[in-house]
């Protein structure tokens, strides 16, 4: 049942689904049965949050556990935040309704770096100190915790969080649960729990570790306090066979951004583009079995009545059983009406009985990702497609009857000219002619081929992570210059505003002197900027000019090689010497194969036990 | 091939599912049980599912149907409800299931308790005897496609008008179905104009649907 306090609310809310629980799958507890309580929080609204993998993964395997109650909590929209403030409602948990300040642990998952005021402002909803300063040494307010893409640098949030879980949280989250429960049985403080927290794997505690800067503003040193370890790990999977996966998922009232059963088919990625920071920090790739993932599907799919399931990864045609994966799948869907829905192929191994198998389920646009326009600059960012790859791929899905195609790039990247630019359309406008080249075509329908283009963010634990982002004049002439290159109505062009991008640069490779930006920002009313509508750019400038920081030397400056990063002391397995060397090799436009023909050396064999084939 | 009427209730918490979303939501819950319902067919098959007469988000029910059909025949219509009920939400329960017998447009008129909280009950339920006392009660009726004025005077009639515990509770009948609809938030709306009150939190429950004989829609 809803308090009443917020059922008196709801009706004046915009979607108030979003805000009453109470879905099949979710879960319930008594309270007298539970001894952990744990707020797993997503920084956006309901309908992104509720479409996050990792959530459900962890919800589910919380849950598993007996005495720990995990709740879901997302980030009100601005008409019911306005409300729940003037009615003194704090920010709940969507099972018990109870505010988040009493719970145990209010876990945050770091998605991407625009939700960081987002996070402060959820604090502050549940009634939390945003700061763990001003938590106390006791058990007044719950842990924060941090985790997820993110966490890889997660010093302009550093103050904020109690903790940061690093890499995947299967295993660790239930040590740090076990820890949790000894440490208050014994009735030991905070920072004792802390103190012993940052003993396990994979656990950073940032209040435990001193940073100091040179006059220029660059990291001097990082120096851990209280027996904290100097390097922390990042913890990982070993075995994708063995980890727990969900049988249900919650299935959510309203149409939300990805509303369909998702397995996951493999992690990490091979590929090893040097802009991709998932690609890296990942690594390595571990697949999982395809009788255990068509198996895993389909029980979700019976325990959700979903009827679309995708299947999930980096790079999914990367998973070397796709074809048994496929059939297998297709012995089920077909007659259960369900779709089965194939996000992040590669143009290079879209096999022509791969495509038939994915068209017998669903005819919709095709998207490809070429992410550069040129040979060479795809060569530098170490994008192993050919052209050539491109266009047969194309051929195939104009073939199939497809007459949409999206392709995805990127502008900013380095190396970059003016003619790679140019190139991005040029492309397109091959597969536009390529199009009407075919016999096969239907008469009558015209292609459309659209253009999307990204700002490129340089991101830690990449071989780019040296590299400066172009500025925000150089992203608005390249902007132009691809409009005018446009050589076809058939072609469309996306791309967005770049002062978001700048601004995740400036936080994705941030260190400790932004959180108080972060408040600053936050403090100004910034809430919910991964939206265009909420994010304002002048706020942040404000504020970095308030505290003496520049956002070129974060965003802008180029990093030497030994230069000390503020991710420094946290280790993903990758070494620096190897991104130092794929650095140069981007800057002799020379792409090296992948993983699975020929070791990079790059480090992350050594999570894995050595061999990661 | 087999038309079914299912009955349910809609409740609680279950009230701020639109109708939209319910739809969605009862078609899922079809897909987890083995009830052999039909699929339409077409490139996105979905279960076949039409609604006697949508309820608004926020309003309760104990009336609510939905007609589906079952491609196997000799499928016991009892056991819907019981495979059914396990698998909905919480606030949504499946009373029972069987032939329809009326046709939806024979629903002409619907009965509603509107609850509304106040401190002092027995005074908001005089202003709104006198607000129904109006010789007329105009208000303008939004259609996707335009705008009408109304009467609702003779669209209404009050069934019974109680006090209690802080809440003031009016029973209306009110004019339903495809070709005349009257909502209880226009009621509600037309009330708050004429009393100059603001309607923050009301309590909605459809009681009855019903034919234009008085009888239940069944």
């Amino acid at each position: 049942m809803i308090p009443e306090k917020i059922d008196r609310l709801l009706l004046r809310t915009q979607k108030p689904a979003r805000y009453c629980g109470g879905e099949p799958g979710s879960v319930i507890k008594e309270k007298d049965q539970v001894d952990l309580r744990i707020a797993f929080c997503f920084p956006d609204l309901y309908e992104v949050g509720m479409s996050h993998l990792g959530m459900k993964i962890l919800y589910g395997l919380l849950n598993n556990e007996e005495g720990t109650w995990c709740e879901r909590v997302f980030a009100p929209d601005v008409d019911f935040q306005q409300l729940m403030e003037e009615n003194g409602v704090k920010l709940y948990g969507l099972e018990s309704f109870d505010p988040l300040d009493q719970f145990d642990m209010v876990d945050f998952t770091l998605q991407y770096e625009m939700c960081y005021t987002t996070i402060l402002n959820m604090l502050r909803l549940g009634g939390v100190p945003v700061r763990t300063a001003d938590r106390g040494n006791g058990w007044e307010y719950p842990l924060v915790i941090g985790g997820g893409p993110c966490a890889c640098n997660p010093e302009p949030i550093a103050d904020f969080f109690d903790l940061f879980v690093l890499g995947e949280g299967e295993e660790v989250v239930l040590e740090l649960n076990a820890l949790y429960r000894s440490c208050r049985r014994e009735g030991v403080d905070r920072r004792e729990f802390l103190r012993r927290a940052a003993q396990l794997g994979g656990v950073y505690v940032p209040s435990f570790y001193q940073v100091s800067y040179e006059e220029d503003g660059r990291v001097k040193e990082v120096t851990p306090l209280e027996g904290a370890p100097a390097v922390v790990k990042k913890r990982i999977i070993r075995d994708m066979d063995k980890v727990y996966y969900p049988d249900s998922f919650v299935v959510p009232f309203v149409d939300i951004v990805h509303d369909r059963a998702m397995t996951e088919v493999l992690r990490g990625c091979i590929r090893g583009c040097r802009f991709c920071q998932a690609g890296y920090i990942y690594r390595p790739l571990r697949e999982k079995n395809p009788d255990l993932i068509s198996e895993q599907a389909h029980t979700l799919c019976r325990s959700t009545g979903y009827n679309e399931v995708s299947l999930t990864s980096l790079s999914t045609s990367d998973h070397s059983g796709l074809e048994q994966l496929m059939e297998g799948m297709l012995s089920w869907t077909d007659g259960e009406r369900v779709n089965i829905s194939l996000p992040s192929l590669r143009v290079d191994n879209f096999s022509p009985k791969l495509l038939e198998m994915v068209q017998k389920v669903r005819k919709s646009g095709l998207t490809f990702a070429p992410e550069a326009g040129s040979q060479r600059l795809r060569d530098a960012i170490n994008k192993n497609v050919t052209e050539d790859e491109v266009m047969n791929t194309c051929r195939m899905a104009f073939e199939g009857g497809y007459t949409a195609v999206k392709l995805y790039f990127m502008m900013g990247l380095p190396t970059e000219t003016m003619e790679d630019i140019t190139a991005i359309i040029t492309l397109a406008q091959k597969a536009v002619d390529l199009y009407y080249s075919l016999p096969t075509r239907q008469k009558g329908k015209a292609v459309n081929v659209t253009v999307s283009v990204a700002c490129f963010v340089p991101k830690p634990f990449t071989p780019f992570q040296f590299e400066p982002q172009d500025s925000l004049e150089s992203f608005k002439e390249k902007q132009r210059h691809l409009v005018h290159s446009v050589t076809s109505r058939k072609i469309r062009v996306n791309y967005h505003d770049a002062i978001t991008s700048r601004l995740e640069a400036v936080l994705a490779r941030g260190d400790r002197r932004l959180c108080q930006v972060v408040e600053e920002v936050w403090r100004q009313g910034g809430n919910l900027e991964g939206w265009e509508t909420h994010f304002d750019a002048a706020r942040w400038q404000q504020a970095m000019d308030k505290f003496g920081l520049d956002m070129d030397f974060y965003a802008c400056r180029r990093r030497d090689y030994e230069e000390k990063m503020p991710w420094d002391h946290l280790d993903y397995g990758i070494t620096k010497e190897f991104l130092a060397r794929e650095n140069q090799k981007a800057h002799e436009s020379v792409a090296i194969p992948n993983c699975r023909e020929r070791c990079a050396g790059c480090g992350a064999n050594k999570l894995v036990g050595g061999v990661c084939f | 091939m087999k038309l079914v009427r299912i009955f349910f209730e809609k409740r609680d918490r279950a009230r701020y599912i639109s109708h939209l979303d319910i739809t969605r939501c009862l078609s899922r819950a079809f897909a987890r049980t083995d009830i052999p319902v039909w699929y339409t067919e077409g490139f996105n098959p979905r279960i076949y599912m039409t609604f006697a007469l949508p309820l608004s988000l926020g309003y309760e029910s104990g009336c609510e149907s939905f007609d589906i059909k079952l491609t196997d025949d000799s499928f016991p219509v009892e056991e819907i409800p019981v495979r059914l009920n396990p698998v909905l939400p919480e606030g949504i329960r499946a009373l029972r299931a069987g032939e329809p017998v009326c046709k939806a447009e024979a629903i002409t008129q619907a009965d509603y308790a509107i609850r509304i909280p106040d401190e002092q009950p027995e005074k908001l339920a005089e202003q709104f005897r006198a607000f129904l006392d109006q010789p007329q009660i105009t208000v303008v009726k939004k259609t996707k496609k335009a705008e009408r004025e109304l009467d609702l005077k003779p669209l209404m009639q009050l069934r019974s008008l109680s006090c209690r515990d802080g809440w003031m509770e009016a029973e209306l009948r009110l004019a339903a179905g495809i070709h005349l609809n009257v909502s209880p938030a226009l009621v509600l709306e037309a009330f708050a104009a004429c009393s100059g009150r603001t309607m923050d939190y009301v309590r909605v429950e459809r009681l009855a649907i019903l034919t234009e004989s008085g009888a239940d829609f069944t």
